[in-house]
């Protein structure tokens, strides 16, 4: 037990610090979507990653990754500008907008409140005036533990009324009665989750492939009726979307917005993706179409720093 | 005649009554005042008691009024800045404008923290266009910048800058009522409320704030064409980006010209979405909306009530992951309707399902040319062009 910690040790360090990346070179990938088609140039080195887009029908913002650090540089030549994001914290998985807080944070009561105290200029809440008792198994009761968020008790099932008979399940079926035939083999009811709240998990397959030279395993990702198919490597560099601005905005988030994340995670880069409704037509399509390992030349240091004429700009608030 | 000879009497009899109180309201008393005569004029101060800008650059570091005499052009950097809280800036109608070819200067800077403000009625204008997507120019990098605490802005309009038109940073208090901006290159108007404002040729997200209503922005670039946490009657435009972003939309309408989607909220109500190639409009809860789409979906949500959805391609009418009450959907290749569960339902489809529900459907009806015009497991009162249900009742 005690060899194993400096190991621990070792490997959070290098969680934290995070590694040079192992591939350098070229990646060249096409996504279509509705019909449309985007090409990207992912341009990697030993610490950056440069992404910008084929298309030169506009000009389309470049990215810059700081693969240590995870912080995005949006470069935007349309009115020479860019803009520095950090990330959440390093190397962990890009940040994921969630509900944006109002500012200066969530009412009293609602959601994760900070530790901190509470500033000098908002007044204390008032003390409620003393309330009956709640009924036992209703509410927080008496003699909880101090400090800890008081949970509601559940209230106890009711006894349901029998059912008639011939309606549903009976007790005590009476012998030799014949038996309900069996009910189709239906897919289990879904859980009912809570809107925008799904947990989506990234399932590693059997099947695996070459694909271009790279070993890859078939992923699944699936939610309610939509499902990707995701053929991926580890022997690349963890998959990061291009932005063509900046992430964090409201509303929800859509599958196809939030498989990058997944994928990056666990450190995977995808040479295949299609994103399907169920039995419905391909909807999203990511596809490889040339993996170049080469060294990245950048004499003059501007591959992946804003040009010098490039004003900065803050990012957007909230 | 008799009643005119009457009418003409009395009309003489008021004209001398308020002839002779004219004359004795009008002079007043003829009595002077006791002690030495003095002025009884007022003082400049008196009579305006607020303090003139008349050139540029100008720093304001003492709290009060300030308004503009004239129209102020400067030639390189700021225009106006602002140093103290307690401040009101009236332009009075004027313009700010800029000539700097270097374009990072602005028309009204706010040193950060600040309390306080408002800007008031004006102009500030560069000389930045958009040339197919790329701005360029001389003038203003930005129309009115900073980070202060409270300030409000109404009645200005900002053009032809660089990168910004009103960025009022992360402030909780920072209102913008009835301003307009036009062709910056970056961000139109961001704030935390925003109210009768429009934002046009934004290359960046035009609008941006919490509480935004009765809106308009469009942007050209990849930017959102507005985004908020709540959008009420607010419009939304993005050429490839979303066309309305928020956390709960009411009245409002989005466009995207590309894979965006035209509308994309938690909550949409009496909203419509529009798409290219994205999902006309996304929400988890859609009630009375409306989405179309040309090649991608028309309408998508966990829960769609009354809401009618249209695919011109391989997307679906209305896609419901859950329920779909009351909905109206035509697809060529998707399907017309889906959802778990759908309840009074009409789907149409060319090649594809006209009604799908994986679960149950209730009172529904599907039509499809090619295809299977309604689909499910368990099916009460639905009728369709072809149907293949597991367990029919009442059919």
């Amino acid at each position: 037990m005690k060899k194993s910690f400096p190991w621990i040790l070792t490997a959070a360090l290098g969680l934290v610090v995070g590694p040079a990346n192992a591939f350098e070179g070229r990646i060249n990938a096409t996504l279509t979507r509705g019909g449309q088609s985007q090409t990207f140039c992912y341009t990697v080195g030993t610490k950056d990653l440069r992404i910008e887009r084929g298309e030169t029908d506009r000009p389309h913002a470049r990215n810059i990754f700081d693969l240590q650090t995870g912080d995005l540089t949006l470069l935007f030549p349309h009115n020479r500008s860019y803009v520095r994001l950090k990330a959440s914290n390093p190397n962990s998985a890009p940040q994921v907008p969630g509900m944006p807080l109002p500012p200066g944070g969530l009412p009293p009561g609602i959601g994760p409140q900070p530790q901190a105290a509470a500033p000098p200029h908002v007044p204390a809440p008032p003390v409620p005036p003393n309330l009956p008792a709640l009924p036992p198994g209703i509410g927080p009761q008496a003699g909880a533990t101090p400090g800890a968020p008081p949970m509601p008790g559940m209230p106890a099932m009711p006894n349901l009324p029998a059912l008639p008979p011939d309606v549903g399940p009976q007790a005590g079926a009476t012998p030799g009665a014949p038996a309900m035939p069996g009910m189709p083999n239906m897919g289990a009811m879904p859980m009912m989750p809570m809107p925008g709240m799904d947990q989506l998990e990234l399932k590693a397959t059997d099947d695996t492939k070459t694909l271009l030279g790279y070993a890859c395993i078939r992923y699944e990702l699936k939610q309610r009726g939509e499902m990707m198919e995701i053929w991926a490597t580890d022997k690349l560099l963890p998959y990061q979307s291009w932005q063509q601005n900046q992430p964090p905005r409201f509303g929800p988030r859509m599958l196809e917005e939030q498989w990058p994340e997944l994928l990056k995670a666990r450190k995977l880069f995808p040479l295949l993706a299609s994103l399907k409704f169920e039995n419905g037509p391909e909807r999203l399509r990511f596809e490889v179409t040339t993996i170049t390992p080469e060294k990245i030349a950048d004499p003059d240091g501007q591959l992946f720093q804003p040009p010098a004429d490039y004003h900065q700009l803050d990012p957007l608030p909230f | 005649m008799k009643f005119n000879i009457h009418h003409l009497a009395a009309a003489l009899l008021l004209s001398a009554i308020h002839c002779q109180l004219s004359t004795a309201l009008a002079q007043g008393s003829l009595t002077p005042p006791p002690g030495a005569p003095a002025p009884t004029m007022k003082t400049l101060d008196q009579i305006e008691a607020r303090m003139p800008i008349s050139s540029a650059p100008f720093t304001i570091t003492v709290p009060g009024s300030y308004y503009l005499t004239t129209n102020l052009t400067v030639s390189a950097g700021d225009a106006i800045t602002i140093a103290a809280s307690g401040v009101t800036l009236d332009l009075s109608g004027f313009t700010i404008a800029s000539t700097d070819p270097s374009t990072t200067g602005t028309g009204i800077l706010l040193n950060s923290g600040l309390r306080n403000l408002a800007i008031l009625n004006g102009f500030i204008q560069g000389g930045v266009t958009n040339n197919g997507g790329v701005y360029t120019g001389s003038g203003f990098g930005s129309g009115i910048f900073g980070f202060p605490q409270t300030l409000r802005v109404s009645g200005v309009s900002v053009s032809g800058c660089l990168y910004l038109g009103i960025y009022l940073g992360n402030g909780d208090s920072t209102v913008v009522e009835s301003c307009i901006v036009r062709t910056v290159g970056g961000d139109g108007i961001v704030a935390a409320t925003i109210k009768s404002s429009v934002a046009k040729d934004c290359g960046g997200s035009a609008i941006y704030g919490f509480q935004v209503a009765d809106c308009r922005g469009e942007s050209t670039g990849g930017g959102i064409g507005l985004s908020a946490t709540t959008a009420l009657n607010c419009c939304g435009f993005s050429s490839s980006g979303d066309g309305l972003d928020a956390t709960a939309a009411q009245n409002c309408y989005g466009l995207s010209s590309s894979l965006g989607s035209g509308l994309y909220a938690e909550t949409a109500q009496n909203c419509k979405g529009s798409s290219s190639s994205g999902t006309g409009l996304y929400a988890n809860t859609a009630n009375n909306c409306q989405g179309a789409s040309s090649s991608g979906t028309g309408l998508q949500a966990y829960t769609a009530y009354n809401c009618i959805g249209q695919s011109n391609g391989s997307g679906s009418g209305v896609y419901a992951d859950y329920v779909a009450v009351g909905c109206y959907g035509s697809s060529v290749s998707g399907y017309g309707v889906r959802g778990d569960l759908v309840n009074n339902c009409y789907g149409k489809s060319t090649s594809n399902t006209g009604v799908s529900a994986p679960r149950i459907a209730i009172g529904s009806y599907g039509t499809s040319t090619s295809g299977t015009g309604l689909m499910t497991i368990m099916a009460n009162s639905c009728s369709g062009s072809t149907i293949s249900v597991f367990f029919p009742y009442d059919m």
